[in-house]
């Protein structure tokens, strides 16, 4: 069930009716419902997974209950191995098993070896890189003492599977959701319509968007071969926007979602094109796993304590990783590793965290310096993403050489008018609400009632306008 | 709450509005499919032929021209399984059937649309089948089934250059204001230079499940046919001489084979017209349809071997 579908438009009012007005009476019913809801969302994707899913959630349970109760730490530690062997192991075997296969007959074949590799017909269950790293988080915070386990399996399901986090974030941590879910939720008025406001814009952002520049990425992607330099360049623009839409915009819709239960979630964007480095970029860059990253490997690893060194090799490390998560594909690890290069100056000259509050705050318009800084560090994005996109190395390699040919200075051929305007539009209102949660938040709010409403129909009319080719998003592949 | 309720209900009703004058306008507004179920739903009983099959028969067979009462229910993109499912949840109320005029072209046997395609709950609305699962939603709106597609209809239908369709009592469309020859000024010499590229990926599926799969259902319609003494007719629609050229030839081989073996054992009647003078340049809309004029005169002649 996506959420830019009817059947999701159907879901939520049943489930919101049940919940704030059937089983309202106590929070604990509530969670069974959202228990069961989500589930019953889970299965319209794959009934086949549930397994998978309530299997992780039984595990991460009872090793968190037999590690907290555990008399000697010889027994802690065996069952937190456990549960990071089997949770890491699922993981590896549904999303990374081709790959490894894969790659070590070529390094065979490289020796003159030449193996029959068992490749299996494995299907990604959806949410699994998602809902792991939930229960992984929920384990190693047990381990370190950094919290206690919960003993209402109810209470903890409902963290792991909560239905508009569980597909695709953002990735909820134990200290921040388990106490919502654990005391009663009061409806809040201005919190809901917040939350409508939310799911509004991430439609828009998904739909009107995202699913449009999809079309033309693919179409330039998929023909990359005949296309000239200044299409590529379009190509990879249209990709850059798609997949910022797509992943934002599913954000939004989740947060909103969430809030129209009375629970928060973390936020996962906030405004990363208008970073004025790339430091800056992967603090407002799908926030919930870079914190992850941060928090349970950089900071294990040693973080910045170490000297030079031990600070390079730890990013590299956390952006190899972050690479591989997005899937098995040497693309990803090659966008991983740009980013840490990217990144390295950075470091090196300790100026990792000049960019921390909002650009041009109070002002309308950026000043010069800014808008550079900006532009660069945009279109290093830019040339990343390519690496993001293609089908494979030499795609890409081959993409960026078809770059940078005379082309180039050609005129482009792919000239959707309408496409760039709604980009205009867009960037527009995003620049206008950066400095809020999300740009819709607090957008037209001075102006007269009739005047903000006929703006939120407008968004309503251009996203039915678009609506129908309910593309999957793209976050769902990881 | 109450507030909260109460607001989103005011602000969402145009929404609700809006979306349910959609259903109603679509619902209502003329074309080929709804005329066509239509027709067949109110005149079932006294269908003495049926003519089954994709846009080849859909474009190509006008039941206006059949001297005895005639159902055409071939539909764009309408594959073997969706004839089968027509055929076999009707056959039993058709009391005055007698015979099954059925598409067997080149293109036919291997394929089988996904579960996916944006039509079957057109057929589980109209006809009452339900060829593969049907969303809940897709069961109570049409609109939703593709709503890029009726978007598109709606904005067409009120630009300022548009022409309606003229479609007769039995959902055949008798004037089609664009078609690729058309559009080409049915200039032999640009239709056959522009031939590979229109025709670079047209019909060029090969799977032999599909194939088995197609072969049994047909099977299952002879020996029902045989057993209720109606009369089942194999055609193989005009062509024009780009399409024929652009074929794989292997795949055209498999299908001519199955034909001969179908002659062989079943002993059916089998008309090939795919590659026949007395068809026309100006009798087609496009390299594999037929045109309103092309349709009289395929029509005419399905209905003399039939009665012949």
């Amino acid at each position: 069930m996506l959420f830019n579908s009817i059947n999701f438009a159907i879901f939520l009012p049943i489930v919101f009716f049940l919940y704030w007005f059937v089983a309202n009476k106590n929070y604990k019913h509530q969670n069974i419902l959202l228990l069961v809801a989500s589930y019953f969302f889970y299965a319209c994707w794959d009934y086949r997974f549930m397994f998978l899913l309530i299997f992780s959630t039984l595990l991460d349970y009872f090793t968190g209950l037999k590690m907290f109760d555990a008399k000697t730490s010889i027994g802690k530690k065996f069952w937190f191995w456990l549960s990071i062997g089997v949770n890491l192991g699922f993981l590896g075997f549904f999303k990374y098993y081709n790959f490894f296969a894969e790659s070590f007959a070529e390094a065979l074949a490289n020796f003159g070896l030449h193996v029959d590799v068992w490749m299996l017909n494995v299907i990604l269950p959806v949410g699994i890189s998602f809902y792991t790293f939930h229960g992984l988080s929920y384990v190693i915070d047990i381990y370190y003492n950094k919290i206690k386990p919960e003993r209402n399996f109810i209470d903890y399901a409902v963290f792991v599977s909560f239905f508009p986090l569980l597909v695709a974030g953002p990735i909820e941590r134990a200290t921040h959701l388990l106490p919502q879910i654990q005391r009663p939720r009061k409806f809040d008025y201005t919190t809901a319509i917040d939350g409508l406001r939310q799911i509004l814009w991430g439609l828009f952002k998904k739909i009107v968007i995202a699913d449009n520049c999809a079309e033309y990425a693919n179409l330039i992607f998929n023909d990359s071969a005949h296309q000239s330099g200044s299409n590529l360049v379009l190509g990879a623009l249209f990709f850059t926007f798609q997949i910022y839409c797509d992943f934002s915009g599913y954000s939004d819709i989740a947060l909103g979602t969430a809030r129209l239960f009375g629970v928060e979630l973390l936020r996962n964007f906030a405004f990363p094109y208008f970073s004025r480095d790339i430091a800056e970029f992967w603090r407002r860059w799908h926030i919930s796993l870079s914190t992850w990253f941060r928090d349970y490997l950089y900071i294990p690893l040693g973080g910045s304590k170490g000297g030079i060194w031990m600070k390079v090799r730890n990013t590299f490390i956390i952006f190899l990783v972050s690479g591989f998560w997005h899937g098995a594909n040497w693309t990803f690890i090659a966008w991983g590793f740009l980013n840490a290069l990217y990144f390295l100056p950075l470091l090196l000259a300790n100026k990792n965290r000049n960019n921390i509050g909002i650009v041009a705050e109070g002002r309308m318009l950026p000043n010069v310096r800014e808008i550079f800084s900006i532009g660069i560090t945009f279109l290093l994005t830019v040339f990343a993403w390519i690496f993001f996109r293609a089908n494979n190395m030499t795609h890409a390699l081959s993409y960026i050489k078809g770059i940078f040919t005379k082309s180039l200075l050609s005129m482009p051929t792919v000239l959707p008018y309408s496409i760039f305007a709604l980009l205009v539009f867009f960037i527009t209102i995003e620049w206008i609400g950066r400095e809020h949660q999300y740009a819709l938040q607090r957008f037209g709010m001075k102006w007269p009632k009739f005047l903000r409403l006929s703006f939120y129909y407008l968004l309503i009319i251009l996203i039915f306008a678009f609506m129908g080719k309910e593309q999957e998003f793209i976050y769902f592949q990881f | 709450m109450k507030q909260f309720l109460v607001k989103s209900l005011w602000f969402l009703l145009p929404v609700l509005l809006f979306f349910t004058a959609v259903e109603i306008y679509i619902r209502n507004s003329e074309n080929a499919f709804i005329t066509k179920a239509n027709y067949f739903q109110k005149n079932k009983e006294q269908i003495e032929v049926l003519v089954l099959g994709s846009s080849h028969n859909q474009n190509g067979v006008n039941p206006k021209f059949f001297r005895n009462k005639t159902a055409n229910l071939s539909y764009g993109s309408q594959d073997i399984q969706i004839d089968s499912a027509l055929f076999f949840s009707n056959v039993k109320q058709m009391k005055n059937l007698e015979k099954v005029v059925f598409e067997l072209d080149y293109h036919r046997l291997d394929i089988e649309n996904e579960p996916t395609f944006y039509r079957f709950p057109w057929y589980y609305l109209y006809y009452g089948i339900e060829v593969q699962p049907v969303k809940f939603v897709n069961k109570i709106s049409l609109y939703s089934s593709n709503v890029d597609f009726f978007n598109n209809i709606i904005l067409d239908q009120f630009s300022s250059n548009y022409k309606p369709q003229v479609i007769n009592e039995f959902g055949f469309v008798e004037a089609n204001y664009s078609n690729d020859f058309l559009d080409l000024n049915y200039d032999e010499t640009k239709i056959e230079a522009t031939a590979k590229e229109r025709l670079k990926s047209r019909h060029k599926e090969v799977s032999d499940e599909n194939f088995k799969h197609n072969v049994s259902r047909i099977e299952s319609m002879i020996a029902y046919c045989k057993t209720n003494n109606i009369e089942l007719y194999f055609f193989s629609s005009p062509l024009y001489k780009t399409y024929i050229e652009n074929k794989i030839p292997k795949k055209d081989q498999k299908v001519k084979n199955y034909i001969q073996q179908l002659i062989a054992n079943h002993k059916i009647h089998y008309y090939n017209f795919e590659n026949t003078s007395r068809f026309e340049l100006k009798d087609f809309s496009n390299d594999d349809h037929l045109n309103a004029k092309g349709a009289e005169k395929y029509t005419k002649l399905i209905d003399s071997i039939i009665y012949q």
